[in-house]
Formats: C-alpha cells, structure tokens, sequence
C-alpha cells in the first residue's frame, strides 16, 4: 500500500496542477497493485473525457482526486502509528496485514504478547479497511477522468443501475459476469454446463453470523465461518464437511476470499482436459489420445480443466496471471508451483496435513511421487483450500466444478502457496 | 453413503461369536481393527487362474493403486498407468464409473453434513486375493486389501489415524490382455486373513 500511496503523491499533485492527461504519469507505476493500479492501467493512454468537455467534469475529478489524497494521508499516518507501536513491542507487520509477535513473547511473555498483539491487530484492521476505501477513491478519480465513471458536484461516484437480471447474488454464471462476460473485450460462446451439479449457494455475509458491513469484520467472519466455526469460536461442524455457503467475490475483500467466491461462481461448469487456456474465464477442451477426455469428448467441452479453474480465480481476485512462473515450462499445474504471484507456505506434506498450514483461499498443488516441492515440475492436480479440510476444483472430464473434501488427496505431495 | 465408521466395525467385532479379538496400538489412540480370514476358492483351470493372477497383480492392482493415491485428477503418472490397463471398449458412463471406483477405494466413510470422510491416508496393500469368477473372456478377482485410515474428529488441523482393511471384486475383460472393466461391492471389512 505504500508504494500505492507514494504514487497516489505524485499522481494527485499531478493533477492538481496541471490537469494533464493520465499517461504522463509514468510507466514506473506498471506495479501498482490494488484496485487503484487496475484502474490506472485500464485508464493509461486514454483521452481525458473530463478535459475535453465543458470543463465541468475536471472539477468533479479534481474534487475526487483531492478527497482521495486526503485519505491517503490519513491512512499514511494511521500506518505509521501502528507501525510505530509494533516496532515498540517486537512485533512485525506481515505484508498479508497480520501482526506477528515473532519472539516477542519470550520477553515479554507469551500472555502479555498476545495481548498486545490482539489489540494491535484490531487497529490494523482498521487501517486496512480505510486503505480499501482511499483505493477505492483513487480509482475511481482515475475512472471518471476517462470517462467510464460519472460523479455529482461533491465528486462522488453516481450508482450506474445494474443491468436488467444482474443479481450478484445469484450463484452460478449468469449474463453480465464471467464466463459469458470475460472482461476481455471479446465474445465468447457459454460454457458446458453439468445437469443436476451440486452447487453451493453464495452469500455476502456467513450463515450464522452477525450481517456485517463489508470490510475486515466480515472477512474475518467470513475464514471462521469456512474455517469450520461457529461466531463465538466454537466448532461449528467436523472437518471436511463442506460448507453451506461461500462468499460472494464483490461482497469480500481479501484476495484469498475473493478467489474463493469466484470458484464459487463456476460451479456447475464442465471440467474441460486444456481448459486453461485464459485467465478470463473457461475454454475449448481437448482429448488426450485416448483417456478421459477423449471418453468424455472434452474438445466439445468448454470448461475449466483444474489448473484453468485455479487461474481464473486468482487472476480475478488479484488482476495477476498466476500463470507467470519462475520455473521451467510445464503444463499449468508446474505454472502454478512456480508462480511469481503466489508465495510459497508449506511444501511437500501429506495433503493429510495442509488443514495445519493453509488458511482460506491459499492454493494447493498435489505432486506426483517424488516431487520436489514449489520446484515447478512433476505436479498433476490443484485447487483452492476452502479451510477446514475441504477444497473447491475441478477434478476431471466429465464432472462440474466443485467442493470437495481435502482427505480424498490425503496421500499426495502437497504444496500451499497464498495470492499476493 | 456411510459404509462403516471404525468404532462401528469394532463394536461389531467384539460381539460377534467365533471371531478371535486383539488390539494393538498402530499410532496413538486408535485401535486396530480384529482380523478375519476372507479365503475363497479359486475357480477355472490353474493356468487360467495364474494368468489372470499374473496380470492383475503385475500391472492392474499397482496401476489402480497409483491412480487411487493422486486423488481426483487428470493427466498425473497414476491416471495414465490406469488408462493403459483399462478397457477400452467400455462406454463413457462405465469409464467414468470405474474412475470414480477407483477413487472410492480406501473410502471408511463418505461423511454427511455433520461428519467429516474417513479415507485412506497412504497407499493401498493388497492382502489376499482371489479369482473368484473365470469364463473367459471375463474374470472376476476379489481382493482384500488394506491401508490407515486418516480422519479428523477435532479440526483440519489434527489428523488421526486407524489402520482398516475393505475388500472389493474387480472385473476384468480380455482382448488381446485382461482389462479392468468395472469394480464392485467395495466395502470396509474387519480384516484381511492373517495378513492384518
């Protein structure tokens, strides 16, 4: 984040002053993550609608942009203070924004640590939430200033009305969102559906639960509640029973959360041998010379094959391809081990023991006998971790993608590794 | 589907007449399951039978053993050496089936909505195994085979683990060798003969 608000800086200066088109900003922002940076990239090199009207707009987006840049200081000074305090007590700062006593406890002891780290990580959660927020207004000054944004007088966004049928809250594929709408640009024709596929409905707020406000609250209600808990921490049900409920991708806001809803919005959708072609949504299958695919006619399939369903979900949840690798070439399995967006966790365990290392929305890579772990090669299977004991994948030709539980893979050499 | 959980099998065992009962500790806090022979007679002429015998220990049972191990999946070693030794001339539903047999192997419990599967937790062992049908061009092998189950009574993050035995009929079809071509009546036993 701060490398998003160090930009923001420049950026808001930028157009303060001199009101100057978007793409003079810089190529050194090419990284710029969160939303903000999504939006910049989408918005660099278009022409300045707010400009080139009756000058009207540019103050709206001047107004945006100013509001944007105060919250960006307020954030700033948020960060640091807790920064400051954990600094204080030993503590440090996971780019993931948990705080990690580390070897504090052993001076201050392990009670006291905790303690303190609770109240820490309360504040911190705080200050995540206002980050989301100033992102979410940096981006969207940078969304009305070409133009695919409107704002009233005060620079707030104006709601567009959903289109007719829209319901995000409607589980499975439908017309306006992925896999019919790829956000690519391109048309595409529907995926292969599974008749009477078990699909596990998607939900803003965990069955259960208190309704919370989108943020941290609902997040962390959100890891209990798939974690197998119950609101006050209790068991809520045995490990590997599936939930009754998943997130909706628009109503989280963390990245693993966010990947799990949008599998959860693929569910139903055929396994396609090749369907991994994309990072936008499902594609044409093929056989394999004789195996299931070719049984099952995956080349009139299209569909997710288990390493195309992973890569959708990440792409959607965090704007990266976790195709890009470090590793040698391989197929999309040894992509994934070897992500450049995917931080390794834990490797070469038992899938018997992941439920001791991942945590919601962490992806999992089975390898075969042998395989050597995060090393990009000799991997056959991967899904995303749904917590306690249960993953969502799609498993093989002639099924949908669904949830299943992890004990079905508890023989394989398993790899986590967490979107960034 | 619940076919039997651990505690079950046991229970069942120490109250059935005739069966000898031990335990032994395998890992902590689990019980071994008591053992009970499943010899059959074996059917067709010898060499017939060897034949069958020959092919299905050298190259089905440790190719199904493999694919059962990967999990649900595609495209790994396992699922590959399982294609080779599979009949081809089965129809889409069958395949698929027999896949998911495979995959159901070492399954104690499929588990509800309120309790968590039992499965196996490492590789499958053949114990004993028997021809148990032979009319060529089909053939029916039984075996008995064992492994430890994992299951996790607490939370994800605490696996624990049983040995169990189940017992399943393979079929197998010849053309120019014996295939697989379905497997039935997979169901969890107390044991395999003397070899538990």
């Amino acid at each position: 984040m701060l490398k998003v608000f160090q930009v923001a800086n420049g950026r808001a200066d930028t157009m303060q002053k001199f009101g100057d088109d978007l793409g003079q900003v810089g190529q050194n922002l090419a990284d710029w993550e969160g939303e903000a940076g999504a939006a910049f990239q989408g918005s660099l090199g278009r022409a300045r609608t707010d400009i080139e009207s009756d000058g009207r707009e540019s103050r709206q987006v001047g107004a945006a942009v100013s509001d944007a840049w105060e919250d960006v200081q307020i954030t700033r000074g948020m960060m640091s203070e807790v920064d400051e305090t954990a600094q204080g007590l030993g503590f440090t700062i996971t780019p993931d924004w948990k705080v990690d006593i580390g070897n504090a406890g052993l001076l201050m002891g392990t009670t006291e640590a905790r303690l303190e780290q609770q109240i820490l990580q309360g504040q911190l959660d705080t200050v995540k939430v206002k980050a989301h927020t100033t992102d979410h207004e940096l981006a969207t000054a940078m969304r009305a200033a070409v133009g695919d944004v409107k704002l009233n007088q005060d620079g707030r966004e104006i709601p567009q009305a959903p289109p007719p049928g829209d319901d995000k809250r409607v589980p499975g594929p439908r017309p306006g969102d992925p896999p019919y709408d790829y956000h690519d640009g391109k048309q595409h024709p529907p995926p292969t559906m599974i008749p009477g596929a078990n699909v596990i409905p998607l939900a803003d707020n965990p069955p259960g639960f208190p309704p919370a406000d989108p943020g941290s609250q609902r997040d962390q209600n959100w890891q209990m509640y798939l974690n197998g808990q119950n609101a006050d921490g209790t068991r809520r049900v045995a490990a590997g029973v599936p939930p009754a409920a998943l997130p909706n991708p628009e109503a989280v806001q963390d990245k693993g959360l966010q990947a799990i809803g949008a599998a959860g919005r693929q569910q139903g959708i055929s396994y396609a041998w090749g369907g991994n072609q994309s990072p936008y949504g499902p594609t044409k299958g093929q056989g394999d010379g004789g195996g299931d695919a070719t049984k099952n006619h995956d080349e009139n399939r299209i569909g997710y094959d288990c390493g195309g369903l992973v890569r959708f979900s990440m792409f959607e949840a965090t704007g990266h391809d976790a195709f890009e690798h470090n590793g040698p070439s391989g197929k999309g399995t040894d992509q994934l081990d070897s992500s450049k967006y995917l931080t390794p966790v834990e490797g070469g365990i038992p899938g018997s023991r992941v439920g001791q290392f991942a945590q919601p929305g962490d992806v999992l890579v089975f390898g075969d006998p042998g395989h050597q772990k995060f090393s990009g090669t000799d991997t056959h299977h991967t899904g995303i971790y749904l917590g306690n004991g249960v993953i969502i994948n799609a498993p093989g030709s002639g099924q949908a993608v669904r949830v299943d539980p992890l004990s079905q893979w508890a023989r394989e050499p398993t790899d986590i590794l967490r979107p960034q | 589907m619940i076919k039997y959980l651990p505690s079950v099998v046991v229970a069942a065992i120490l109250v059935t007449a005739g069966c000898q009962s031990h335990t032994q500790q395998a890992h902590p806090g689990t019980t071994v399951f008591t053992v009970v022979s499943t010899a059959a007679p074996d059917p067709g002429t010898d060499a017939s039978r060897q034949e069958v015998l020959r092919r299905f220990t050298n190259d089905i049972w440790p190719a199904v053993v493999a694919y059962s191990g990967e999990g649900p999946s595609q495209g790994g070693p396992g699922n590959k050496r399982w294609a080779a030794v599979t009949d081809q001339g089965i129809n889409t539903d069958a395949w698929n089936a027999l896949r998911d047999a495979v995959h159901h192997l070492g399954v104690v419990s499929d588990g509800d909505n309120t309790h968590g599967p039992v499965t196996a937790s490492d590789a499958l062992r053949a114990a004993d195994t028997h021809v148990t049908a032979l009319d060529p061009p089909n053939a029916t092998v039984q075996v008995c085979y064992t492994y430890t189950a994992v299951s996790y009574p607490s939370d994800a993050a605490h696996p624990q683990y049983a040995p169990a035995a189940s017992e399943a009929d393979f079929h197998l079809h010849k053309t120019d060798n014996w295939y697989l071509n379905a497997i039935t009546n997979d169901h969890v036993v107390p044991g395999c003969g003397a070899t538990n």
